[in-house]
């Protein structure tokens, strides 16, 4: 989906004129292709739609405005999605953000995520069972500290490696490894704990 | 010098992977070949990993679904003239939308002042018969006080005769007591 009003950044006016050119100044194609991943991220990152729509569009805004410093040592994607998570911690950071947070109507609704679980040709039962996996996840992922969700999420919902990772978030690979860990120990935790429980349901 | 052979537990929870090794074998890092040669061997936690992988493959593709959708309910789109505007026309935009604001929110006391109004008018237009009679009374009455030569408690002094008969009458009455 390329919106209209994309058109307006004057990128084939700075070709023209000589600048030099980056992958980022053909701004309509990198919307097309990336911003449903942004999108996606921040989504998941934040669980508010209002905040996740305000910051793609902010990021977008932030790296086509400083696209003449990217140096393409990563891949525009990772370029990207360091620009989201950066606005997305110091979004986070505000006590705004927890107070509407708290009331926002534009908060996700995990029932809404879990709906969205594809209908394999299994049974009526086992995609009932899959929706609830699915919110227990998104669940646990809003109890994670920042650094744990933001990088479970680059993981499993990005599928970054470690090392890119790593360099998405400045942190040592060690770090990194570590609260992967962690938010993935808490996740299987409560993952064990709720098939245990539909066990012990099935047996009474 | 020969080799030392150590014994390394594989786990602290019994004979089951450990928090670490699974993380390693989950997150598709390097995982250690005493872990990869357990899962071969170990059901419970060959199990558990399939079940989590499968948790976390499901959560992925929920998750991509559910933005993809609202995506493309909300129509994001960025917005350039946010960068763009010079930021004086930024201040005139938000001196616009600040007047705009103001005025939306006079708009509900200004319907409610007009809704009051319309309701006396409508009340006092569902009675004009009653409004014109008593109207009309209150301009006789004006007219009869007008008119009156002589106000009302004095009218017994305007005929002299009247009163030499009443002064009179007194005196008999006073005559016949004695």
């Amino acid at each position: 989906m390329v919106p209209e009003n994309v058109q307006t950044f004057p990128s084939t006016t700075l070709l023209n004129q000589g600048v030099r050119t980056t992958p980022l100044d053909d701004i309509d194609s990198i919307v097309a292709l990336y911003q449903p991943r942004v999108f996606r991220f921040l989504l998941a990152q934040l669980h508010d739609r209002d905040a996740a729509e305000t910051l793609t569009q902010e990021t977008f805004l932030r790296a086509w405005s400083a696209r003449a410093g990217f140096r393409e040592n990563c891949s525009i994607a990772t370029w990207l999605i360091h620009i989201a998570l950066n606005l997305a911690r110091d979004h986070t950071r505000t006590g705004r953000f927890r107070f509407w947070k708290r009331v926002s109507a534009s908060a996700v609704d995990v029932s809404d995520v879990a709906a969205s679980v594809p209908n394999r040709e299994g049974s009526a039962e086992s995609h009932l069972i899959a929706q609830e996996r699915v919110k227990l996840i998104w669940q646990t992922v809003d109890t994670l500290s920042h650094r744990q969700r933001t990088i479970f999420l680059l993981r499993f919902l990005e599928e970054m490696d470690i090392p890119e990772i790593a360099q998405v978030t400045g942190l040592p690979l060690g770090t990194v490894k570590s609260h992967l860990y962690r938010a993935l120990n808490a996740i299987r935790t409560r993952h064990n704990s709720a098939a245990s429980k539909s066990i012990a349901k099935e047996t009474l | 010098m020969t080799p030392q052979l150590t014994i390394v537990p594989m786990t602290t929870r019994g004979t089951h992977l450990t928090e670490e090794q699974f993380g390693e074998l989950i997150a598709g890092a390097s995982a250690n070949p005493a872990a990869a040669a357990h899962i071969l061997t170990c059901q419970q936690c060959a199990a558990e990993l399939d079940q989590l992988r499968e948790s976390l493959s499901l959560f992925r593709q929920a998750s991509t679904l559910h933005a993809a959708g609202e995506l493309r309910r909300m129509a994001l789109a960025p917005v350039p003239w946010r960068g763009i505007l010079s930021p004086a026309t930024q201040r005139a935009w938000l001196a616009t939308a600040a007047a705009v604001a103001f005025l939306v929110a006079l708009l509900p006391v200004h319907q409610q002042r007009r809704a009051s109004m319309q309701h006396s008018s409508a009340v006092a237009a569902d009675a004009p018969g009653l409004s014109a009679e008593s109207d009309e009374a209150l301009l006789d009455d004006v007219d009869r006080d007008v008119s009156a030569s002589v106000p009302a408690p004095m009218q017994a002094l305007a005929d002299p005769g009247a009163v030499n008969l009443t002064n009179s009458a007194l005196n008999a009455s006073d005559q016949r007591k004695d």
